[in-house]
């Protein structure tokens, strides 16, 4: 099972590059675990941190203002590369809820879809003007999935569409197994059928 | 999805299709295919694991159906013209971010949008490179001939022929690595493992060693890199480390010249 999303209210940090490909989001030096935990430290890794393992206060994901983030807003083919679960994993255990860009590489979303994280895909002019508002102060926006529609206090408004079957995977803190589980009583009368 | 077709698709080998199918991941897509024709049923008669006797011949008439309905409709259509593009090298830190071979390194000011400017910009940085510069002639401490994308029987034959009688330049450490464990024992049944030790390469073992760098196989910071794998993300091959995609041919002459060179000039 996966934590549902049918609405999220968050803080929001950008990340303004274009062709953020899973390399960066989780370099291969961890992907040797045999467990499903402990990638949220490594996200990022080689921008979060110096050679010498310090932060980098350069990074924004580093920023005071960017502390409890849990909505990334970045460029354009997000998730681009190596078709790694782990990605979505570290931004998950990092805390992101959703991620918010132009477009993304087409594995890494239906990868998010199944692992608890929302991906929306909005116009360049849209992500614009979040970016904006991120960067006026208004940092805190509601990410409705089941209305499909990204809110703030200030009159902000974008609706998106979401993968139907991403949708209902996500609504229902569902995984593919227990998904497909669902069917179980279709499935054994196939079963009966063709036995 | 991206579907290729074309003359320039047709002619190609089931190996170079696969590799141009192989890289449609690098431009977004789930998968890249080609409509099976009789050289992919040439290329899979008597392969372990494919039908034989009945089962062959029903599987081939089943096959043939697989191609795109003609009034299929798509999303976008591109068409290239593929004999006037030459061989492709990348410049910055996407597989997207390439040239000719001919070409210089681009301008990021010159670029359309924001965005672009600023990731041309900071894959420069990366990469070490000025605008302006001929991407032939740009030196390189490492060569790697491997991954799956590209390091197939072929491409072996094709980056051997470059090599042989030649040797690698001073101060480049060049290395081939198969694509796999069939692939290595075929090359050296056909004698490459010594054209390649000949010419001054490491003959390794299959595997994806440089393409992903999670063995010791790793650039410096700033080690600059030939490579036939299919990334070049920064940090790809090393943190810090430098990356130039090219064909197997393309690397096998920069190995030799210790620079990128456009081998149809050799």
């Amino acid at each position: 099972m996966v934590e549902s999303f049918v609405r999220h209210r968050g803080t929001v940090v950008t990340l303004l590059r274009r062709d953020v490909d899973t390399d960066q989001i989780i370099p291969k030096q961890f992907l040797k675990g045999v467990e499903r935990t402990g990638f949220g430290p490594a996200l990022f890794y080689d921008w979060r941190y110096r050679p010498d393992g310090s932060l980098d206060p350069a990074f924004e994901l580093n920023s005071p203002k960017a502390r409890g983030a849990t909505i990334l807003v970045t460029g354009p083919n997000f998730g681009c590369g190596s078709s790694r679960e782990h990605a979505v994993w570290a931004l998950a255990q990092y805390g992101f809820r959703a991620i918010i860009a132009p477009s993304f590489a087409d594995i890494f979303a239906s990868n998010c879809y199944r692992n608890g994280v929302l991906p929306v895909r909005l116009p360049a002019s849209e992500v614009d003007d979040l970016v904006h508002g991120t960067e006026a102060g208004r940092r805190e926006i509601e990410v409705d999935l089941e209305r499909q529609v990204i809110t703030n206090d200030h009159g902000f408004e974008a609706r998106f569409s979401a993968d139907p079957y991403g949708r209902e995977l996500l609504l229902r803190g569902l995984d593919e197994i227990s998904r497909t589980l669902l069917e179980e009583p279709s499935i054994a009368a196939y079963e009966r059928r063709h036995g | 999805m991206i579907e290729y077709t074309g003359d320039a698709i047709r002619a190609l080998s089931m190996e170079e299709r696969m590799t141009v199918c192989n890289m449609s991941i690098e431009a977004g897509a789930r998968a890249g295919m080609i409509a099976p024709d009789d050289l992919t049923f040439a290329y899979l008669q008597g392969r372990p694991r494919a039908p034989t006797g009945p089962a062959w011949t029903s599987a081939v008439a089943r096959w043939r159906a697989l191609r795109t309905d003609p009034e299929a409709r798509f999303d976008a259509q591109v068409s290239l013209d593929a004999s006037s593009i030459g061989p492709q090298v990348t410049w910055g830190t996407t597989p997207g971010m390439v040239a000719d071979i001919t070409a210089r390194v681009p301008d990021p000011a010159q670029l359309g949008t924001d965005t672009e400017r600023r990731a041309a910009q900071r894959a420069l940085e990366y990469m070490g490179l000025e605008p302006g510069m001929p991407l032939a002639g740009i030196p390189i401490d490492r060569v790697f001939l491997g991954s799956c994308t590209n390091a197939r029987i072929e491409d072996l034959r094709a980056a051997a022929s470059i090599v042989r009688g030649r040797h690698v330049a001073p101060r480049v450490r060049a290395m081939v690595v198969p694509g796999s464990q069939r692939v290595k024992a075929q090359a050296e049944q056909e004698g490459l493992d010594q054209v390649f030790r000949e010419a001054g390469f490491e003959w390794r073992n299959a595997g994806c060693s440089m393409c992903l760098g999670m063995n010791d196989d790793v650039l410096g910071a700033g080690e600059r890199c030939a490579a036939t794998s299919n990334r070049n993300f920064e940090g790809r091959q090393g943190r810090g480390g430098r990356t130039h995609l090219m064909s197997p041919m393309m690397a096998a002459a920069a190995a030799i010249e210790g620079h990128l060179v456009d081998v149809r000039e050799w």
